[in-house]
């Protein structure tokens, strides 16, 4: 234990308070020299090496400007105080003086030491806390609303990537959030100026590398003066954590498509056998047919029997043809009056979260006062879902000019109703113009070419029809019309 | 042309058995049927055969399973599997237990004849039945 007393940082301070003793003590024999030399009363030169001693605990600790006010009072009544060139004072007064010297030596000295550990106590909490910012993302801010002044700490101004020279504004802030999340946040700002309650809030920040950041903001109001609005809170850079749930999403979807796809797979594998039996049974019978007839003499009447089973293999395949069709066909269709507009808003509600992953620009152009139209409303939704999805999945690849989807209603010209889905992605072909509507006909990794085949077929079963063209000035509509001579 | 040969055929599908049997006998084998892999073992047919020809895919026992018990038991019976569900692992596991021909539904009747064709010689080879 002892060994560590003497290590090497506190000898090294040991031997710097003993160098600030040293150099004290020179000054103080220099200053009281020149004194005595000057042959100032005992008063003047009491103030004199009272400016000096407090001068020196300025940066001086306590104990070394306590050695040093000692030595002060033992110079000074040594060579200012009667009787002279001893430390002996005959005068009380004169000794009155020397005490009143040393008691507020020590008071500014130990004020002074005071004064530094708080400081440096606050000067830690502070590095504490930014560090404790950094680490979390966390920045924390402070908003005088009456005075519109903003005050950030250091992780805010990095997590709005902006340097701490500029003073924060509003307006800054505002021009940092992403172009769509703009217009809802200057709306929510607005509120929290006049509303008492504590705010929670998500948006994502644009960064001028055109990178994306998801944050949280989270704001109360404090007790202030009188008169004062003012509001503190944090700001969480939630952008890993998005990620991470973006992935999370992304794995569970693949999952279900792997899922759909084996679904798919284990169905072919069933049709494909439950076709297979009949057929190897006819081929069987079909090649003893073949043997009777060829044997000498040919014996007609295995022969016969053979081709009356070759008769009953073939109706057995149709009939497990039959079976799985009228499976396939089984999807209850209902008939009911609906708003093809609230349909379209529910799938919006369902493709929302993909359209901002995607930043996609969504434009709705529905008219108002359309006629109900009798359709099966799920099979509605199927193929509006359909048609979204896929305008979603064309922009992804999207990078040079902004990905628009448009969902458009309408009457057209011929007096049918008619939905709009338009995209600004790469658009068709001729040559995919004409097949996209085959069954297992794919652009998509990973699609099986069913979704469009079975959306036009549900079109045509309501009377209406699905057509594919190419939009202006980029991109494809799909327009799915609908009679309206059912209406309700 | 008389082989005088008995060939068991173990299938649970009714018109695969009928047509099979038809094609044996046309082929000039006796050919008798069994819906179940039990009802073969049960009766005389394990020591009469000179082949078998089963399905894969059977509801209580599989063809490759009623294979193993009659080689268990002591039977050399030359054994053909068909399926309908045909895969390369099940082939694999079916040749390495001893299997003649591991054959997908629809066959063509030649590679059934040289299949019976091997198994017939292998059970000359293979010596007499117990």
């Amino acid at each position: 234990m002892k060994e560590r007393w003497f290590s090497v940082l506190s000898s090294r301070r040991i031997a710097g308070r003993v160098m600030q003793c040293a150099a004290g003590l020179v000054g103080l024999a220099v200053l009281t020299l020149i004194c005595y030399r000057a042959e100032l009363n005992l008063a003047t030169a009491g103030l004199v090496l009272m400016i000096l001693l407090i001068g020196l605990s300025l940066v001086d600790n306590f104990l070394v400007s306590a050695v040093l006010s000692v030595a002060a009072i033992a110079a000074l009544s040594f060579f200012f105080a009667r009787p002279l060139f001893s430390f002996w004072v005959d005068n009380t007064k004169d000794l009155l003086a020397l005490v009143t010297v040393l008691v507020v030596l020590l008071l500014v000295a130990g004020i002074r030491a005071n004064r530094r550990r708080v400081a440096e106590a606050l000067k830690r909490s502070e590095m504490y806390l930014a560090e404790a910012q950094r680490v979390s993302h966390t920045g924390s801010f402070g908003w005088n609303v009456r005075r519109g002044q903003l005050y950030w700490s250091e992780e805010t101004f990095r997590i709005f990537g902006l340097d701490r020279t500029v003073s924060p504004t509003l307006d800054l802030v505002l021009e940092r959030a992403h172009p769509d999340d703009r217009a809802p946040l200057a709306a929510l700002l607005e509120r929290v100026t006049r509303e008492d309650r504590r705010w929670d809030l998500e948006h994502r920040l644009m960064m001028p590398d055109g990178s994306i950041k998801h944050i949280r903001v989270v704001a109360q109001q404090i007790a202030g003066e009188v008169g004062e609005h003012e509001l503190v809170g944090a700001v969480m850079d939630i952008t890993a954590i998005r990620r991470a749930e973006e992935e999370r999403r992304q794995a569970q979807a693949d999952l279900s498509r792997a899922n759909r796809v084996m679904l798919v797979g284990e169905l072919t594998a069933s049709i494909a056998h439950e076709v297979n039996q009949p057929i190897a049974a006819a081929v069987t019978n079909a090649n003893a047919c073949i043997r009777w007839l060829g044997a000498q003499p040919p014996d007609l009447a295995e022969a016969l029997q053979a081709l009356g089973r070759i008769v009953r293999n073939g109706n057995q395949a149709v009939a497990v043809i039959n079976r799985i069709r009228g499976l396939l066909n089984k999807m209850p269709s209902q008939r009911d009056p609906i708003d093809v507009n609230e349909v379209i808003l529910e799938v919006i509600g369902l493709t929302q979260g993909d359209m901002q992953r995607h930043a996609i620009r969504l434009h709705q152009e529905l008219a108002a006062g359309l006629p109900l139209v009798i359709a099966d409303k799920v099979q509605m939704q199927q193929v509006i879902l359909n048609l979204v999805i896929n305008a979603v999945e064309a922009m992804h690849t999207v990078d040079d000019h902004p990905r628009d989807l448009v969902l458009h209603t309408g009457i057209d010209d011929g007096g049918q109703l008619c939905i709009e889905v338009r995209d600004s992605g790469p658009g068709l072909d001729e040559a995919a113009l004409d097949r996209i509507f085959e069954s297992f006909y794919t652009t998509k990794t990973g699609g099986i070419g069913m979704g469009l085949a079975i959306s036009r077929s549900i079109a045509e079963a309501h009377g209406g029809r699905l057509v594919a063209a190419p939009n202006t000035p980029r991109g494809a509509v799909f327009r799915f019309t609908l009679p309206l001579r059912a209406a309700a | 042309v008389a082989h005088e040969q008995v060939i068991s055929i173990v299938d649970d599908d009714a018109e695969m058995r009928e047509a099979l049997t038809a094609l044996l006998r046309s082929l000039g084998f006796t050919a008798i049927a069994f819906a179940r892999a039990q009802d073969f073992l049960q009766s005389t047919a394990p020591s009469t055969s000179s082949c078998l020809i089963s399905d894969m895919k059977m509801p209580s026992m599989s063809g490759i399973e009623l294979h193993r018990q009659l080689v268990g038991a002591g039977y050399m019976i030359p054994t053909i599997l068909i399926t309908a569900y045909p895969d390369d692992q099940t082939r694999a596991d079916a040749l390495k237990s001893g299997v003649i021909c591991y054959l997908p539904k629809p066959f063509a009747e030649e590679r059934l004849m040289a299949c019976i064709r091997t198994a017939l010689t292998r059970r000359i080879q293979g010596g007499t039945s117990p």
